[in-house]
């Protein structure tokens, strides 16, 4: 094994998830009757012992149906409210696009920094402060990024800093209104300058340069999302009550959103203008969309809120499935991004194409899994139509079902509970302490829906996996690397399914992936649940009972746009919930 | 990135202008000055490995009871390996553990290991992944090796306050792990505080880097050298600016923003006061140590896979401990649900083998005996270091721990393994049938034997005093 071993590491996130689901796929053992060791009383999953330290609130669990949150939003009564925005660090992706940015460094951050907090399915680091090993690691990195940029610090400054006595201020202005992406205040220009005097009296000019751009690197205006900063004259943080973001905190946020890294050059001057307007937001989103660094943003959106970020890693047994590669799994991979990107930027923008569309965008083997032949003069990069009794949108790609299947067999309840949780925003009760975590043994004379019938059988796993396993088997058209099969086992494929505990427009039966994905792709439910994904991505928290009139306008005017995603990324960003901060929940 | 310039990071300058490099230092006196017995650091190495003993169902578990008496025992098959060092070793046989919460048991086990907290649910933006598909949050307390570190007074690792003006060992504490994933709380077991994991170093190379700066045969132990020459005065100087900057910012950000975020910066704010002390020269040492210290910096780690890894953190630990570095360490070896592939010694996936269907408890017990080789190698390190009449393992407490009792989920009669002496707190050389005592026990003790005067720990069992018979 190699030093970071994908592998491991994608097959792990994922792989644990269905671990105690799978639980029952089981001898579905509940303990604790028999013998010793006793087993650990049922009773203590999820529970919360007086001695626990309370949790702050954040204003509550939203609730999950459009109704209530309509209802939550005329309890506010037209006062203006929002979730709290806890500080956030930036994450490992965006230093990197933000070093590159200002210093035209990579500084492999990816690799150097302890990796990021996820927050649902989005990387957000929100919670668990800095500890040593961090300071530690920001301050090997920014001296990293300093040596780096040295040689080429007279570009950078657009002037001579050994010779040239103004040279280091317009330096320190330019660079500093870049790294805390708002221009500096008096007295941080008076400390940077004196700075890089040290700097250059410890050694020279370049000793100065470097000890500048460390400090800038490691101040908590660059490491942070600096939310409540406001520019001279503007009402103060902290606040309960929701204050309209500083503009360039507001530039900051869009670009954050949307393409992962410091605001570029218009953003800064429409801040300095007071040009960030509602219109002018929407104007800015529909400019950054279609810019190159945000087909990064709509592939890793995708990849994150489909659990695939990490598919390169997945593992397969090669008897069983002599077709998997490495190279197959960076295909799929690659194709995630293809597709959201074409459906969202160059096609109809809908989410109900992202869920339906036959169109793929496979290279190498992947074409293999698919059946298809490249055509003639075949372009990598350009779509290609695959068979639409057999192929319907993100859930019927090669990432999805790679990702979410075992290493010798498909996994019903990976996939069932990634579908229940990610497009539907359920959430799954526990299963009981003591199960035996058993995946069912593969054997020639049995099919997958066969080895997991005891889930049904069983009420204990049942409990459970009665609204997990129905959405699952309806992939068992598909096999653990998303090739169509017909036959499992000793017979053909059963992809019988239903939609249960579900809103009225969903419930019912289906036969397979396809149906599956034109049902979800017409239903209230996932609508609503994506529009709260984009919102958790934007803002990197979870929406609370205070972001009700930001979500329920999201949600009806998602409605009303047939489910039009960029329609939906300019919503939010014009949102309550993101051109304003509530720094202080009031409730400490 | 390329680096255009031979220079390197900003301690590395300080150092070479100090002229330190690295290299195995003298064992000198074992009496000090005034001819009193020398002394030396206590320390406190907690250490895990995944998953629990092997199972094939709830209810039959490979039995890992030592058999003897007390002092005349040998121990099961999952630690045969250990027989070589049983006479430093304490053997706590059938504690249940003190955990639970949110998410599954593996989980609330990681959580609840060295904290005997309870995994908080999910809440606000607390909310991520904490297996099987749920929703947790962080853990509610701090970990047992955090809040020794904190503390200081005459019997503790540290005699010195952290705010001491004299100088301090470079580390409080360290935490290193090989291959631990993602942060979630799956796969963190150290806390500083409720919401407050600490994620360890998982680059043998980043680590050996930071930790060994420096620390050379004149450095190790009490006395640092004099800041003299000029350029590691000016260059000291350059970076404590930085430092006193990034603070400085901390402190405006912090006057602005919510009371819930408090805590984000003032961790923050105390990380980088540790920074600025290593900058200005630390490895003081935390005090108490008049013996000289035996300090063999290894050479710098190569090789890659997990069990080249782990045996590099096991050098690096040993060495930070003998040369002063730290005296409070962790060392995580994998994580929950570890998918560690044993290819070594012919084996699979860990965990996939607690789960696969199959009876698995021959496979899983070649790899706890595999992990037992690896404790007694770190074992036998730390043995190897001469401290005046004992030895480094004498002088420290290593304390190993899973986040299940069986790989079958029970939490009863997990697989704890004490060692060392604590530098004379603990006698070893014994097994003792603690069955059905919950562990918040074993942190109470392992508590008392570093020298705090605690009766409970952690949130779970509260009040719950020490083990009989330890500490």
């Amino acid at each position: 094994m190699s030093l970071p071993n994908k592998s491991e590491l994608a097959l792990t996130a994922r792989w644990l998830v269905v671990t105690a689901l799978t639980t029952c796929a089981c001898t579905a053992e509940i303990t604790g009757s028999t013998g010793a060791p006793s087993g650990e009383s049922s009773h203590e999953m999820g529970a919360t012992p007086e001695n626990l330290p309370p949790i702050t609130a954040e204003g509550g669990p939203l609730p999950t149906d459009r109704g209530g949150v309509a209802e939550a939003c005329k309890a506010k009564a037209g006062v203006l409210e929002t979730g709290r925005t806890p500080l956030r660090r930036l994450t490992r992706t965006e230093l990197d696009n933000s070093i590159r940015a200002l210093l035209q460094v990579d500084a492999a951050a990816a690799s150097s920094v302890t990796p990021d907090e996820k927050m649902g399915p989005f990387y957000s680091n929100a919670i668990a402060p800095v500890d040593e090993l961090a300071v530690e690691q920001y301050q090997e990195l920014a001296a990293r990024v300093a040596v780096a940029a040295a040689p080429n610090m007279s570009k950078l400054a657009g002037c001579e800093l050994a010779t040239d006595a103004a040279c280091p201020a317009r330096f320190i202005d330019a660079l500093g209104r870049k790294a805390y992406r708002r221009p500096l205040e008096a007295l941080e220009k008076t400390e940077l300058l004196a700075a890089f005097d040290a700097g250059k009296a410890a050694g020279d000019a370049t000793t100065g340069f470097e000890t500048v751009v460390e400090a800038l690197l490691q101040s908590p205006f660059f490491l942070y999302h600096d939310d409540t900063f406001v520019s001279a004259g503007g009402a103060q943080h902290p606040s309960v009550a929701p204050l309209p973001l500083d503009p360039y905190v507001l530039a900051a946020r869009l670009s954050f959103f949307l393409v992962g890294s410091t605001p570029d050059e218009a953003l800064m001057t429409a801040a300095a203008q007071g040009k960030l307007g509602v219109q002018e937001v929407a104007a800015q989103v529909k400019r950054l969309l279609a810019s190159d660094p945000a087909l990064e943003t709509v592939g890793q959106f995708h990849r994150q809120w489909l659990g695939v970020a990490d598919v390169q890693g997945v593992d397969r047994d090669t008897t069983a499935y002599p077709a998997f590669s490495p190279e197959l799994a960076t295909a799929a991979y690659e194709e995630t991004k293809a597709f959201t990107n074409y459906v969202l930027r160059q096609g109809d923008g809908k989410l109900s194409t992202l869920l339906t569309s036959n169109l793929a965008f496979p290279s190498g083997a992947l074409f293999g899994v698919y059946g298809a032949t490249p055509p003639a003069g075949y372009q990598p990069g350009t779509p290609v139509p695959l068979d639409a009794t057999r192929r319907a949108g993100l859930l019927t790609q090669a990432a999805f079902l790679m990702k979410h299947a075992h290493t010798d067999q498909t996994s019903p309840v990976h996939r069932g509970i990634l579908v229940r949780e990610n497009l539907l925003c359920g959430t799954i009760s526990p299963p009981p302490a003591n199960l035996v975590v058993t995946v069912p043994k593969v054997t020639a004379a049995t099919s997958t829906r066969q080895r997991f019938a005891q889930h049904e059988a069983d009420p204990v796993c049942g409990a459970c996996h009665k609204d997990i396993d129905p959405l699952g088997l309806g992939f068992e058209n598909y096999d653990a690397i998303g090739q169509y099969r017909t036959k499992d086992g000793l017979g053909d494929v059963d992809a019988s399914g239903a939609f249960t505990n579900v809103r009225a427009d969903l419930a019912g039966p289906f036969v397979g992936a396809v149906q599956m994905a034109q049902a979800l792709a017409k239903s209230s439910e996932v609508a609503d649940c994506v529009s709260r994904q984009w919102f958790r991505f934007a803002l990197g928290r979870v929406e609370s009972f205070d972001d009700a009139c930001t979500v329920s306008s999201l949600q009806t005017g998602f409605d009303a746009s047939s489910g039009n995603v960029p329609q939906l990324l300019e919503a939010i960003a014009t949102s309550e919930a993101f051109r304003y901060v509530r720094s202080s929940g009031g409730n400490q | 990135m390329t680096r255009s310039r031979p220079r390197d990071l900003p301690r590395r300058r300080l150092l070479q202008a100090l002229g330190l490099g690295m290299g195995v230092g003298p064992i000198l006196p074992l009496l000090n000055a005034t001819g009193a017995e020398a002394t030396f650091p206590k320390r406190l190495l907690l250490v895990y490995e995944p998953d629990g003993a092997p199972a094939k169902d709830f209810n039959t578990v490979v039995d890992w009871k030592p058999v003897g008496s007390e002092t005349d025992f040998t121990l099961a098959e999952i630690h045969k390996p250990l027989e070589a060092i049983r006479s430093k070793l304490l053997v706590p046989w059938g504690l249940k553990l003190s955990a639970g919460g949110a998410g599954e048991n593996h989980a609330f086990g990681m959580a609840g290991l060295w904290t005997a907290s309870t995994l908080q649910d999910p809440s606000g933006s607390a909310n991520f992944d904490g297996g099987n598909g749920h929703r947790t949050g962080w853990g509610s307390g701090p970990s047992i090796d955090q809040v020794v570190a904190k503390e200081f007074g005459p019997n503790m690792p540290y005699l010195r306050a952290a705010d001491d003006a004299s100088p301090e060992t470079l580390f409080r504490t360290v935490q290193l792990g090989v291959q631990c994933q993602d942060p979630t709380s799956l796969n963190r077991m150290i806390y500083a505080g409720p919401d407050q994991p600490l994620h360890p170093e998982v680059n043998p190379k980043s680590a050996f880097d930071r930790l060994f700066k420096g620390v050379g045969p004149t450095t190790p132990a009490a006395n640092p050298t004099p800041a003299t020459d000029d350029a590691k005065v000016k260059e000291s100087a350059r970076q404590k600016l930085v430092i006193d900057m990034v603070a400085a910012d901390l402190k405006r950000l912090r006057g602005r923003i919510g009371s819930e975020d408090f805590a984000k910066v003032d961790a923050h704010l105390t990380a980088l006061e540790a920074l600025e002390r290593r900058v200005g020269g630390g490895t003081g040492g935390g005090g108490g140590a008049s013996g000289t210290l035996s300090c063999t910096v290894p050479a710098s780690p190569t090789g890659s896979g997990y069990d080249a890894q782990l045996k590099n953190m096991s050098d690096i630990a040993v060495a930070a401990l003998s040369c002063d570095v730290t005296r409070v360490m962790s060392l995580q070896w994998s994580y929950a649900f570890s998918h560690i592939k044993h290819t070594w010694i012919g084996l699979g996936d860990h965990h996939n083998y607690s789960h696969d269907g199959s009876d698995r408890r021959t496979e899983l017990t070649a790899i706890d005996n595999w992990y037992a080789k690896q404790l007694l190698y770190l074992l036998q390190q730390l043995d190897s270091v001469k401290e005046g009449n004992g030895t480094l393992l004498d002088n420290t407490l290593v304390v190993l721990g899973r986040e299940l009792g069986s790989t079958a989920h029970a939490m009863t009669r997990s697989p704890f393994i004490m060692a060392g002496g604590a530098a004379g707190a603990l006698k070893p050389g014994r097994w003792l049938n603690f069955d059905g005592q919950p562990h918040a026990k074993l942190l109470v003790s392992i508590g008392r034997l570093m020298g705090l005067d605690i009766d409970t720990f952690g949130n779970r069992d509260v009040g719950s005093g020490p083990l009989t018979g330890i500490g």
